[in-house]
């Protein structure tokens, strides 16, 4: 009989259901507002809408919790897309292989140059959003020229309903890969060290770890991550363009804050990413229904990010 | 002569050989080079240059301000919807008040980190949607004015190079050399270098840094008012602000800025904004595709990034 | 209160949570005195220089200056009012030039420039304060604390590795102050330093000073024994006789290993099964050794041999392969604070690429049960490791070696600030790897822990190996006068 089975905290499962209140309440007051919220074709929209930017979160999650950022991940996920769309002609399947291998590529040169020179991730993915949006910008006219729209099943897969609603196949996508994270973080190895080298990389390292392998392995599961996220948002505009996924950028650093992972690394989960995906679509569906403007959406995307991460800083000092 | 001061110096030399080669390529390339043209040059960098300084103020004070950009979006949006159709008087007053409130929303940001514990980069990012937000409450819609007068005051009226110029220099002559040589502007320089020595020192390090956010926002303030003078209008949207603030960055690191603070002055930054405006202008005068320079900005602020982290590490400072 | 004292301190104390740095502290300090303060590493040294600075702030009593109460709010504060420490880590700031730091603490140039040339010294007030060598360092903060007048200058260990010339230097200003009738509070590891210009030693242990004298000739010996304290104290444990590990073979040897700021010359080996004891004063270079050897540093000259095969390490994981583990001093560089016991046991099962897959949660459910079982470690508080008192703590960061396996552990200083029942539960377990044929390695800085549980020790001062003992000379008197550098028969 083990005595350390459950190793969850009480502390996490209090936040997270804080959260899932929250949630409820804000679905509650949106469906109030606009009663077709209240419904299982909207909910199903909602959670097809929301898939995008979950798995973007998804991988801001894991470079969090090393206590990295990925602020290229905007720039890997259009990229994709866009690879994907030029290679269409080719057949499906390869476009798809050509968009894995960019993100491959692209998550390998950030993972080594944050593990191996010591990058600072924050400037490292901001130099390379820079120099990703060069090359897309350059790639239109020249290297990239051709389709810029998403293959046909692609288009399905990122917006057709799955069986019935709400299920819809972004949903089933998300759901799948959302469930192989949480597998990863909390029943693997590399999970175990994503979370030890987030909490005390010097540590982990006198334990015999080699902290650049799991920066390495963290950031190109990152860019995979923004790459599939990339897929499905090309999908649902139908067309790709180099700003494709711009909007997503903050949000998906801010749906890791609001779901409790600490920006210093070693403390959260994707669970409270998925809460905090889900908090920040039905808002943003919310703040759409009252007619308000982009002002106060950005007002309140800062408020609930400094709140929160201010709460949460609060809760883990007097700890 | 040793082996940092070597570094520093030699990054110094570099940068503004750097600046010359480009400018004289960039020169070349034109027809002719008069008034115009210098002024030209001179209004391309001049809010970047200056919402660079301020970035390089908090780098050096050990933090960082993402939200730099979004201040000086703010600032812009208030002084062009306030100053349109303004007499000349008016405007110079609001040019001061808006500038001063560019200088008290960096407080509070300084503020915040010292009170709340977070980092850095969480807050900056937060109050960066913020401001932002409030920047297009402000302004709804591209749009504004600001006096004639005041705009010519700072732009220069065509081709007078010499206003905009001024207020390159004036900045770093009124604000940022009587504060380098105080005991504020140690510091400042103390707090990003060792907070356990700076205390020791007896330097206060939570007002310091609110100090310090409010010199970085005093910065982005005047970066916003000269944008409006040289604009003579504001565009609320994030993505200006992210762009400066990536340059902002930009700059600061390659005008010998270390991120880890304590290292650099102001000077390093304005020149590196040369920079960052000569790569894509002589790109794009000689044929080839300004998106190039996109990647040359990322991959030489990566660089630059890199090899000074890399020195440090030789030099033995971790 | 007394009035011709310059300085009174009255019963301080001071805790750190559950921690107690300070019980019961109470000095006195008169006008012109050079007053030793002494005490082995953890008495609250430099808790109560921290305090008497105004770094951080006692929790009851009080300290009087000229008779006047006193409580300074910063150190600059108290440099302001007379009180100026000069600390082992020099407190400029390493970006920014001499002339700025000056500035910064308000301090006049051409005073500080005259200190500097009486000190034999010439220095440019333009150098960045990080390009200048450790030891001038400390002589420019010296200037620095000098330059303000202080009625009373605070010395912390700065004469500790200082090459003798600046040691010497450092001697001849105290009584300098002393002639102008200042005081001096002097702390330092050198007996002999401290018997030939000291009026008056204070000795402080566990929070409490036990012995104040006035300090004039051979006083060696009553402070050795003021800083031991009462010998039995140390739960029941018997001292150990000597074993038979002479016959066995030699598992690491190191020749002339050198390195650090510390390390300069080191050789010794330890045998199978053997436990071979680490003793020294703080800053004598042991800390670089355990480091070289658990792959973490690297050396500037010398040789490792594991086996009899010369060796390098470029990781801890290749010490790790060769079987040497590494119990660090500081417990928070070897632990995950935020995450479980488990997941900190069993951290080092996930090492290498080919680990990274889907975890053998029985298999682990076993070794970390094992491990917290045969370490009795308390699991009340599992979460979160920072949540766990000290001792347990130390506990994890073992066993997380006991569920690895090892031939040698590197153990730093296990027992510092932990209570005694845990204390005993690791020289036992220490015991129990010697007699499974496995080596230990162990620095301590309480002396007696060595007879309790070593085969042998060496002692190690100045970079060097000072002494190399066996178990019948490792008293504690023979260790303690080894460590000040004196000469000690084997």
């Amino acid at each position: 009989m083990s005595t350390l089975k459950n190793f969850a905290t009480v502390k996490v499962s209090k936040s997270i259901w804080a959260l899932f209140g929250i949630l409820i309440g804000l679905f509650l007051l949106t469906s109030f507002i606009d009663p077709y919220f209240f419904s299982i074709p909207a909910v199903g929209v909602t959670l097809s809408l929301a898939a995008p930017l979950g798995l973007l979160a998804a991988g801001q999650t894991i470079c969090m919790l090393t206590g990295g950022i990925d602020l290229s991940i905007a720039m890997i996920a259009a990229g994709a897309a866009f690879i994907v769309s030029v290679k269409s002609p080719s057949g499906t399947a390869t476009a798809l292989l050509w968009g894995a291998l960019f993100c491959i590529l692209v998550g390998s040169i950030n993972g080594l140059a944050v593990g191996l020179f010591g990058m600072n991730p924050l400037i490292m993915t901001l130099g390379m959003n820079a120099v990703l949006i060069g090359v897309f910008t350059v790639g239109v006219t020249t290297f990239l020229k051709g389709s810029s729209s998403m293959p046909e099943i692609l288009v399905t897969a990122s917006n057709a309903t799955f069986l019935f609603d709400p299920f819809s196949w972004p949903l089933v996508i998300w759901a799948v890969i959302g469930g192989m994270l949480l597998f990863l973080l909390n029943k693997t190895g590399l999970g175990r060290l994503i979370y030890a080298i987030g909490d005390n990389a010097q540590a982990a390292r006198l334990a015999g770890v080699k902290v650049w392998q799991v920066q390495w392995a963290t950031y190109v599961i990152c860019a995979l991550l923004g790459g599939i996220g990339g897929v499905l948002i090309g999908g649902q505009s139908g067309a790709v363009a180099i700003s494709l996924a711009n909007p997503f950028l903050l949000p998906s650093v801010a749906a890791v804050v609001i779901g409790g992972t600490s920006i210093m690394g070693g403390i959260g989960n994707y669970t409270g990413t998925i809460l905090g995906t889900l908090i920040l679509t039905v808002l943003s569906y919310l703040l759409a229904t009252i007619n308000s403007s982009e002002a106060v959406k950005q007002m309140i995307y800062g408020a609930i990010i400094l709140t929160l991460a201010w709460t949460y800083s609060k809760i883990s000092q007097n700890s | 002569m040793n082996l940092v001061q070597a570094r520093r110096q030699s990054w110094n030399i570099g940068i503004v050989v750097l600046v010359l080669i480009l400018g004289f390529w960039r020169i070349n390339q034109l027809p002719q080079f008069g008034s115009y043209e210098a002024r030209t040059f001179i209004l391309g960098i001049l809010p970047i240059a200056l919402l660079s300084m301020g970035q390089a103020v908090i780098i050096i004070g050990g933090g960082i301000n993402l939200a730099i950009g979004a201040e000086a979006v703010l600032i812009n949006c208030l002084s062009a919807k306030y100053m349109a159709g303004t007499s000349f008087t008016t405007s110079v007053f609001l040019a001061f008040l808006f500038i001063g409130i560019g200088g008290l929303v960096g407080a509070i940001t300084g503020w915040i980190v010292s009170a709340s514990g977070i980092a850095d980069i969480v807050v900056t990012l937060a109050t960066s949607f913020l401001l932002v937000g409030v920047a297009m409450f402000v302004m709804p819609q591209p749009g504004g004015g600001i006096n004639q007068g005041v705009a010519d005051l700072i732009g220069g009226k065509d081709p007078n190079f010499i206003p905009p110029l001024i207020w390159l220099i004036l900045p770093l002559l009124i604000i940022w050399i009587p504060l380098y040589r105080s005991r504020t502007g140690i510091a400042m320089y103390a707090i990003g270098s060792n907070k356990d020595a700076a205390f020791l020192s007896g330097v206060n390090v939570n007002r310091t840094r609110i100090k310090v956010y409010a010199v970085g926002g005093l910065f982005a303030g005047l970066s916003g008012v000269v944008l409006t003078g040289i604009t003579l209008s504001a565009s609320p949207f994030a993505t200006i602000s992210s762009t400066a603030t990536l340059n902002s960055v930009a700059g600061a690191v390659l005008g010998g800025v270390s991120l880890a603070g304590g290292v650099g002055g102001l000077a390093g930054p304005a020149m590196a904004a040369l920079v960052l405006y000569f790569i894509p202008n002589i790109m794009l005068a000689s044929g080839i595709d300004p998106a190039y320079s996109q990647i040359i900005t990322g991959a030489l602020t990566i660089f630059v990034v890199l090899v000074g982290g890399l020195l440090r590490k030789r030099t033995g400072k971790t | 209160m007394t009035k011709d004292l310059l300085l009174e301190i009255n019963s301080v104390a001071k805790s750190y949570g559950p921690v107690v740095a300070l019980k019961n502290a109470n000095l006195s300090v008169r006008p012109g005195e050079i007053h030793a303060l002494l005490g082995a590493n953890g008495a609250g040294k430099s808790t109560l220089v921290k305090i008497l600075t105004g770094v951080i702030s006692s929790d009851t009593g009080y300290i009087s200056l000229h008779g006047q109460k006193v409580q300074f709010s910063s150190p600059d504060d108290a440099r302001k009012n007379g009180v100026a420490p000069v600390f082992q880590d020099p407190a400029l700031i390493p970006d920014v030039s001499l002339q700025r730091n000056l500035a910064l603490t308000g301090t006049n140039e051409k005073r500080f420039l005259k200190e500097i040339e009486a000190m034999g010294l010439s220095v440019n007030l333009n150098e960045i304060a990080a390009n200048i060598e450790l030891p001038t360092l400390r002589m420019i903060d010296l200037a620095r604390a000098l330059s303000h007048d202080p009625e009373l200058l605070i010395l912390d260990e700065i004469t500790a590795a200082l090459p003798i010339d600046l040691a010497d230097k450092v001697i001849e200003i105290m009584n300098a102050q002393k002639e102008k009738g200042k005081s001096v509070i002097f702390i330092s590891h050198r007996l002999a330093e401290i018997e030939s210009i000291c009026d008056w030693a204070t000795v402080l242990r566990d929070g409490i000073d036990v012995d104040s004298f006035e300090a004039n000739k051979q006083i060696e010996d009553r402070i050795v024994s003021a800083m031991l304290g009462e010998k039995n104290n140390v739960a029941n444990a018997t001292r150990r006789t000597k074993q038979s590990s002479q016959d066995t073979e030699t598992l690491l040897e190191v020749v002339n290993l050198s390195g650090g700021k510390n390390l300069t010359d080191v050789s010794f080996e330890i045998k199978k099964g053997e436990v071979l004891g680490v003793a020294a004063l703080e800053g004598q270079g042991q800390d670089f050794l355990f480091e070289i050897l658990a792959g973490q540093s690297k050396p500037d000259s010398g040789e490792i041999l594991v086996n009899g095969q010369k060796i390098t390490f470029k990781h801890p994981a290749d010490a790790i392969k060769l079987g040497i583990s590494y119990v660090p001093g500081d417990r928070k560089s070897a632990l995950m604070p935020q995450r479980s016991i488990r997941e900190n046991l069993a951290l080092t099962r996930f090492r290498g690429v080919r680990n990274w897959g889907r975890i053998k949660g029985k298999e682990e459910n076993r070794t970390v049960d094992n491990a917290v079982a045969s370490l009795e470690i308390d699991t009340r508080a599992k979460s979160q490791v920072k949540r766990l008192s000290g001792g347990n703590q130390q506990k994890v960061t073992i066993g997380r070696w006991v569920t690895t396996g090892f031939d040698l552990l590197l153990c730093f200083d296990p027992t510092r600030g932990i209570d005694v029942g845990t204390k005993q539960q690791i020289y036992e377990l220490i015991r129990k790897f010697a007699d499974e044929g496995k080596s230990v390695l162990l620095f301590t800085s309480e002396l007696r822990e060595i007879a309790l549980t070593c085969d042998r020790a060496i002692v190690i001062y100045e970079g060097k190996v000072q002494a190399n003992l066996e178990i019948e000379k490792c008293n504690e008197e023979n260790l303690m006068n080894a460590a000040h550098g004196l000469v000690v028969s084997s």
